[in-house]
Parts: C-alpha cells; structure tokens; sequence
C-alpha cells in the first residue's frame, strides 16, 4: 500500500466523474418500482404521461370529461397489471394501447346508445361515412382569429367524424406524431394497414376541409 | 392521369415527416407534375391544420382522484365480500329468482282454500219450539242447543250428482241463553229500558267444516225490550214488559 506524502496527492477527480448528470429513469425502471410497492414511482410515472394520454383520448372522443375519466381508467390498469407488463415493447407503447382500447370501447358504447355528440354530426346509413349536420360557414372572416378558432373547430368536427379505425391512426401520426411502426404495435395491426387507414383518413379530412385547404 | 410514378410520389409525401425533404426521383417528379404539386400541397396544409390543434391537460386533481380511486379498490368492498364466499352476480340473481319462486308457490297454497266459495245453504229460520223461559235458570247455566234441520229431506247422494257429505250440518248457538225476568217484588216500579245487551248469534258449521257465525243485532223500541222477531208469539206466551 502506497503512503501519500502530501495532501496534494489525493486525487478526488479520478474517484468522481467530471460532470454529475442526473439520469432520469426509464419507464421500466419506475413501472419495477410500481411493482414493488413504490408510490413515488408510480407517481412520476403518471406525471410524465397523465397530459399525453389526456389529450389523446379527448382528441378520440371529443369529450373532455370523459377523457378524464378514461385516462384515470388507463393509470389504474396499468397500476394493476403492472406485474404483467413485458419490456419487449416501449412503455408508451404499452399505455397507449391501454388508452386506445378504453377510447374505442367508449365510442362504440356511444354508438350502441344513439349519443350523438353535441356537435351535431350524423353518420351516414353506411356506417363508414359521416356527414356535417352543421356544415361550416365558408364565408370570408375579417378577424385572423376568428378564422383560427373555427379552423381548429372544424378540424375537431372532422376528426370527431371519422371512423374509429381511421381516427386512431390519424390523431397518433399526426396529432401524437408516433412512428408508424409505433402505431402499429399500439394498434396490434400491420404497418401497412397503419399506412393505409391514415391515407384513407386524410381522404375523408380533405373532402370535410375542402374548403380550409 | 396518375401514373406509376405519381402513385409513389404520393405515397412518399404521404409516409413521410411533415415538411421532410423528398428524394431527388419525388422532387424532380413534382416538378413536372402539377397534380401531385397540388396534392402536396393539399397533404401539407392539412397535416398542418390537425397538427395545430393545441394539447389538453390534465386537471390539477388528477393525482388527487387517481389515487382516491387507487386507495378505493385497495378496501375490501362488498362486492369483493361476496366473491369471497363465492357468490357471482348471476348466482345471486338465480338464487334470488328461486326464493321468490318457492315463496309464491307456498303462498298460493295457503290462499286457494279459503278462496273456495261456501255454499250458503238455506234453512229455515230458526224456531224455538220451547216457549220462552219465564223464570231465571236456578245453576245459572246456559244452555247449549243444537240446531238441527228438521224437515228437510235428504238429497240423493246417487241421483243428485253433487257432494253429499256423510255428516249432517250442524249449527250451534252458543249465545242463546234465557230471558231475563222482571219479577214485582225485585225492583217495585221499575222499568228496564235497556235493551238486550248480547246479540243473538248463531254458529253453523257446512259441509266443508267451514264455521260461519251469523249475529243477529237486538232491537229495541222506546222503553219495550223485544226479544228475537223470529220468535213467533203464540197464544200462552207473553211478553216482560
């Protein structure tokens, strides 16, 4: 063992690295936490989501409340199957999934009772196409705002219209901004399926927007 | 007219990031084709406008509720008492529907005899054959009679077709009791004006075994105490006045 001679020889920086970065963890790492009984875990890891799936499921239902709901209904699945979860995938993939299925289980609930939304649209005979009860102004507006207020409104209105499996894959590629092979492991279909039904959703939003694009 | 190339143009502008830069084939593509120039341009606009839509957020009592909602299932609720014991909801429907099928069946039961209809038989009214008693009964006992339908034939249990019961109909009066006599040297001057305090009732048991209980109110008129009507008067009886 080497005897040091002065203080001078003590070498701190090699012991400790030179900048001390605070690495966050991962979502494995809190939903394991989650598992073993680790409140604060799981509270990070419903801060880091609780906006993002909010937003989602209200863009998927039109509905803010219900959204809420739903998205509280996804933190408590994900709570108690935790144990279940497996890292193949990422974790917002996995949440994702969850809040699709809550959202689509919920419009179709809709669909069964004849709540149509307050927005006044009708779907069609066909089931597939939906038309505008309230069809949008098309004349000229003088305020920019305004006329961005109801550029937003129709989108939501067209959205709101869409199918649901033309909805999902629309509002995560171009709302959530997922990868199509994120989307298709969310949705647990093809990648070119995913491709497909957002081209076909852009089809349906640009015959609703003819007239705002 | 779309051709090969403009299909795959499309679809390059379509799978692609919003405003990503095209292959050199896409861009050079799109300089010749004014078609899929427009639907650039459509797609761009439109990717635009649903990517515009701000964000929601989530309520600042989300945590709070989240876990109320958390801390709620984590107590044991009745419903997970009853999965304890192994009851499931379409076991305790049936179970349910089960009870009130056996309760109803014994109620209806007990109810459909006494739904029967009694057959009212008539008799002749009642006649006392014995004059009424002029003095007061010495043990003070009341006697009990049997009333008996004298006089009427028996039906033909062969011929008639209906029930005819191996016993005869029987009535008893069990109210009937003797007058009450005002003797002179009891109370000297006084008349009773009260009238017969007991109604006269008459028990008759049908051929089903069933008792009916006829009673008949007194009836008084001003200071006269009248006995039954029925009675008939004859030449030897009289009345206490």
């Amino acid at each position: 063992m080497r005897t040091l001679s002065s203080v001078e020889e003590l070498d701190f920086t090699a012991a400790m690295p030179a900048t001390a970065v605070f690495q966050p963890a991962s979502d494995h790492a809190l939903l394991q936490g989650t598992l073993a009984g680790d409140e604060d875990a799981f509270a990070e890891l419903m801060g880091r989501y609780r906006n993002q799936i909010t937003s989602y499921i209200y863009r998927m239902t039109n509905d803010y409340d219900a959204a809420v709901e739903l998205a509280q209904e996804t933190f408590l699945r994900v709570y108690r199957a935790a144990g279940r979860y497996q890292t193949t995938h990422a974790f917002s993939t996995y949440i994702y999934r969850i809040a699709t299925n809550l959202a689509i289980s919920e419009l179709r609930k809709r669909k069964r009772r004849r709540l149509v939304s307050l927005t006044g649209l009708l779907t069609s005979h066909d089931g597939e196409e939906a038309r505008d009860f309230n069809p949008a102004d098309n004349r000229p507006l003088q305020d920019v705002d305004l006329v961005d207020t109801e550029r937003r409104l129709v989108v939501k209105r067209a959205i709101a219209t869409l199918p649901e499996k033309y909805r999902a894959p629309l509002v995560l590629r171009d709302v959530e901004g997922k990868s199509y092979d994120e989307i298709a492991h969310i949705l647990s279909t093809s990648e070119g399926t995913v491709k497909s039904r957002i081209n076909r959703a852009r089809n349906f939003l640009r015959d609703k927007m003819r007239n705002y694009v | 007219m779309i051709n090969k190339t403009c299909r795959e143009t499309r679809r390059e502008i379509d799978e692609s990031e919003l405003h990503q830069a095209l292959s050199d084939s896409a861009l050079v593509h799109l300089q010749s084709c004014t078609p899929c120039q427009v639907f650039r341009n459509e797609r761009t606009r439109l990717r635009d406008l649903v990517g515009s839509l701000e964000p929601v957020s989530a309520p600042a009592d989300f945590d709070f509720r989240l876990r109320a909602r958390l801390a709620a299932q984590r107590q044991p609720s009745r419903q997970r008492l009853f999965s304890t014991f192994g009851f499931t909801a379409p076991a305790t429907i049936a179970a349910a529907f089960l009870v009130m099928l056996v309760g109803s069946i014994v109620w209806l039961n007990q109810r459909t005899p006494s739904q029967v209809p009694i057959t009212a038989k008539s008799e002749e009214p009642k006649r006392p054959e014995e004059k009424p008693v002029k003095t007061e009964p010495e043990n003070g006992a009341k006697p009990v009679g049997r009333d008996i339908v004298a006089g009427t034939p028996r039906p033909n249990r062969k011929t008639s077709g209906l029930y005819v019961p191996k016993t005869r109909p029987r009535s008893t009066d069990f109210s009937e009791s003797a007058a009450k006599s005002i003797r002179g040297s009891d109370d000297a001057g006084a008349v009773s004006l009260a009238a017969p305090v007991k109604p006269l009732v008459v028990s008759m048991e049908d051929d089903r075994g069933a008792t009916r209980t006829i009673s008949l109110p007194p009836v008084s008129f001003g200071s006269q105490r009248l006995v039954d009507n029925r009675i008939p008067q004859g030449p030897n009886s009289s009345r206490v006045w």
